[in-house]
């Protein structure tokens, strides 16, 4: 049985922990970063994933792990101060470049984000991915939002509807 | 088959959510229409303001600048009488019996009246808070009123002064604008 080493995390090297993706690739990462995943947390702070075993996520393949990681990774300092009060002005503006490179990326590869930060409730990966995406779908119209997102061709019953819709809202398309 | 919805929509629904809160009103009211799911959402969510669903033109307030007669609403008989407070001098507290009372600018259901802001429709009022000029230049210069409550919660008043002197150089170096902005739901906050 593995002691339990949490508790003063604090002094000496940085707790490793492994995480394992759906296609078997492992990771290790210093729990602070992997324990921005509200989900992660609990079992980190049970002393889970040390050692041999990993934390398997079967729902999260390892190139979007690995981007998740990169993301966490950045942002666990910031994140361990709490806010981080006594932040630069220079961090800050650091962690929003990261930011808006981070979500510069393949449509294909934001959405296996949005759904691996949703899964694992990384907030702040949420909600960076969701504004990006929000972005894409400002100011364009119902059929374009629905070719942006790789929505199938609506049928025509589900054309219809959208019509009568916008006709409705015709003061939203001026 | 009547609910025939598509299930390869890839976003579930607390996603969906997540990504509608960035949207601003005009862009969500669209998202209502990209399909069934999405438009569950946001019903669901109430995040669409009601004020801000579907317009119907109510009247048109027809105001005769400088003209000794007060502003007349023309509405349709499908409004029925009263929907729509028409009779704006009820609003504004005339100083003169002589004043009479002029519509300077309207937008998306607001009326500029000077010193009010009134939406007749839901018999809404506010003072329009004292303008850092002299109210007076209003009639030196052209006055807009602007406000777009899909876009923000205030209203702007835009004031361009006229240029007095003539033999000037035009257009001349430096010229004012006063841009004056106050929140509609709160009624007169200074920005």
């Amino acid at each position: 049985m593995a002691a339990p080493e949490s508790g003063d995390g604090n002094n000496g090297a940085a707790r490793m922990v492994t995480l394992i993706s759906s296609d078997n690739t492992r990771f290790e990462v210093e729990a602070a970063a992997a324990s921005l995943s509200q989900t992660l947390q609990l079992t980190i702070l049970d002393g889970g994933g040390g050692g041999g075993d990993g934390i398997p996520l079967p729902n999260v393949d390892s190139a979007t792990l690995s981007k998740v990681l990169e993301y966490c990774i950045k942002h666990a300092p910031a994140a361990a101060n709490g806010g981080a009060p006594n932040a630069t002005a220079v961090d800050r503006a650091e962690l929003e470049r990261f930011d808006n490179e981070f979500v510069n990326i393949d449509q294909s590869v934001l959405y296996s984000l949005i759904m691996a930060a949703h899964n694992l409730e990384i907030e702040g990966l949420q909600s960076l991915v969701a504004k990006k995406v929000a972005d894409m779908i400002k100011g364009k119209s119902p059929m374009e939002i629905r070719r942006t997102l790789g929505f199938p061709d609506p049928t025509p019953e589900e054309q219809a509807e959208m019509n009568a819709h916008m006709l409705e809202y015709g003061w939203a398309y001026e | 088959m009547e609910d025939d919805e598509p299930a390869r929509l890839f976003l579930p629904a607390d996603v969906v959510a997540i990504i509608l809160r960035h949207l601003p009103p005009r862009a969500l009211a669209v998202s209502r229409s990209v399909c069934k799911s999405w438009r569950a959402v946001v019903d669901e969510g109430g995040k669409l303001r009601s004020d801000l669903l579907p317009l119907t033109l109510g009247g048109i307030f027809i105001s005769l600048l400088y003209q000794p007669a007060p502003p007349l609403l023309f509405s349709p008989p499908t409004m029925g009488p009263g929907r729509i407070a028409g009779k704006l001098e009820s609003f504004v507290k005339m100083e003169a019996s002589w004043d009479i009372l002029t519509i300077l600018g309207s937008s998306n259901g607001l009326l500029f009246l000077e010193d009010q802001v009134v939406n007749p429709a839901t018999r809404q009022w506010a003072p329009v808070p004292l303008c850092p000029v002299d109210r007076d230049v209003y009639s030196q210069g052209d006055v807009y009123f602007a406000f777009d409550p899909t876009l923000s919660p205030h209203y702007e008043v835009l004031f361009i002064q006229r240029l007095q002197d003539e033999g000037s150089e035009w257009p001349p170096s430096a010229c004012a604008m006063w841009v004056l902005v106050w929140n509609w739901e709160v009624g007169g906050e200074d920005v």
